[in-house]
């Protein structure tokens, strides 16, 4: 279970004050796959790294499990507590590049004193779960595809036993032929009751995965219900304008030629196109 | 031409007798160099109040003043401040003198080697658990490492043969031998090119073993 409330975070820059995390409360149960959507700096990301505090939140508590911090002024100690509770997936994978892909998911078992040939087993186990081969276990990530990484990143994720797993755009860095392999290891984690959080720009990905969808924007959460309603049929006209952007972002991308694309675009009336084309 | 091939075969084994004590200044400085560059860069790179401002300081002053009056501070002129100092020998004095040089060249060097480290490795440990000491140890020093080898390196030959300034705290290594040696026989020119090659010698192989060491290391870090 994981329960955040009244979460705020400011970044300070040449500009003054910029409000990332505006007061959001969050419940995630056990086993809950949430998806965490939303427009660029709409603080979902922060929202994310503030659950294991790689990102300081100002003010707010934060529970997963059995930690609980309160911000501001957490003591390492705790930091490092509810830090242990989770494990990340990062956008761009951050696997440990001096170490091959079967170290990279050993290290978080023996540095937390667990005896190296009872980690390399584990390791093995988790890497075949996620579709890694026994002769590329031995490589360096250097020489690994970003499709291959990410799912020994989420071997990684998995080597700690988490109570949940954080996953940052987990295939927005993948080349697109990559991007469903990634999401097949998802799905099955998903499926085995792991407690996933998932910022992610996949809406379908997000519908089908997802048990629950919750869309940030400036910094609050405007929406939330189950996946399929949020992505299908939003309340709020924030999320609907938000979910027309992101679904037309391909078909806009390819329209080079707005006069041919405009008869079979469906969103060719919104007045709020980033493209500024006539409706 | 007065050249005298033979007696260069001669004079050789001779040199070589002090090849170790010049071996010796190199390896032992290097070392302690390579300790407090790493220290001073690791204050440098979380700037650490107070401490970052010393660090600084410290590679400003000793890469700032020429290696020969570091040594002559050093071994003549600290003992005249702190009496219990007259005992340090020159091998002592030589070795501190250029610990503390080649360790300010060092720290500019480890702490642009760590900023190139790309930060997600911190995070990646820190999430998965780890404490920030365990990441640096285990990831993000290795990796700094393996960006600082080429110009460690450089320091390294450098020092090899700046060894050959330790002459004039009396202290008898391979260059001061070759100065005895050819006052000795007055054949000057056989005798420095001598000893001349013996250096050359040594930083070739040094260089070998460096390579070699690059290529094994660059497995995890070339495609």
């Amino acid at each position: 279970m994981i329960d955040v409330s009244d979460l705020r975070k400011s970044f300070f820059g040449k500009s003054g004050e910029n409000v990332v995390l505006d007061g959001v409360s969050l419940q995630v149960g056990t086993g809950e796959v949430v998806a965490i959507i939303g427009p660029s700096g709409s603080g979902k990301s922060t929202l994310l790294r503030c659950l294991n505090l790689l990102e300081t939140p100002d003010a707010g508590s934060i529970s997963i499990d059995d930690v609980t911090v309160r911000a501001p002024g957490i003591p390492g100690a705790q930091v490092r507590a509810l830090r242990k509770k989770t494990a990340m997936v990062f956008q761009g994978y951050n696997l440990f590049r001096n170490r091959t892909a079967l170290a990279n998911v050993m290290d978080p078992m023996t540095a937390q004193g667990t005896p190296k040939a009872q980690a390399e087993q584990t390791a093995r186990e988790l890497l075949t779960r996620v579709g890694i081969a026994e002769t590329t276990m031995q490589q360096y990530p250097v020489t690994l595809s970003g499709g291959q990484q990410q799912r020994v990143s989420i071997a990684r994720a998995l080597a700690v036993t988490p109570h949940a797993i954080l996953l940052d755009e987990p295939t927005s860095a993948l080349d697109p032929e990559l991007v469903g392999e990634v999401l097949a290891v998802i799905r099955d984690l998903a499926q085995q009751d792991m407690t996933l959080v998932i910022v992610t720009h996949e809406m379908a990905f997000a519908a089908e995965v997802a048990d629950r969808v919750v869309f940030i924007d400036g910094g609050r959460i405007v929406e939330q219900g189950p996946a399929r309603e949020v992505i299908r049929s939003p309340r709020e006209e924030r999320t609907r304008r938000f979910l027309r952007e992101a679904v037309s972002e391909p078909a806009q991308r390819s329209a080079a030629d707005p006069a041919a694309d405009a008869p079979s675009e469906p969103l060719g009336h919104d007045p709020l196109r980033p493209d500024g084309l006539p409706g | 031409m007065d050249l005298d091939p033979l007696y260069m075969l001669e004079v050789l084994p001779q040199l070589l007798k002090f090849l170790p004590v010049t071996l010796l200044i190199a390896v032992a400085s290097m070392f302690f160099a390579i300790l407090i560059g790493l220290f001073v860069a690791l204050i440098r790179f979380l700037r650490i109040p107070v401490l970052d401002q010393l660090a600084q300081l410290y590679v400003s002053l000793f890469r700032g003043i020429p290696t020969l009056v570091q040594l002559f501070l050093i071994y003549y002129g600290l003992p005249q401040l702190f009496p219990f100092m007259t005992t340090m020998d020159a091998l002592t004095a030589a070795i501190v003198g250029f610990s503390l040089k080649e360790s300010s060249y060092l720290a500019e060097i480890f702490r642009a080697a760590l900023t190139s480290v790309d930060g997600g490795q911190l995070e990646a440990g820190l999430a998965t658990g780890m404490t920030a000491p365990q990441v640096y140890r285990r990831y993000i020093i290795p990796q700094a490492a393996y960006n600082a080898l080429p110009a460690t390196g450089n320091i390294f030959i450098s020092l090899l043969k700046e060894t050959s300034v330790a002459f004039t705290l009396g202290l008898t290594e391979l260059f001061a031998e070759a100065k005895i040696l050819a006052s000795a026989s007055f054949r000057f020119f056989e005798t420095f090119l001598v000893v001349g090659l013996v250096y050359w010698l040594l930083v070739i192989v040094y260089s070998w073993f460096q390579g070699r060491l690059e290529t094994r290391l660059s497995r995890a870090y070339v495609r």
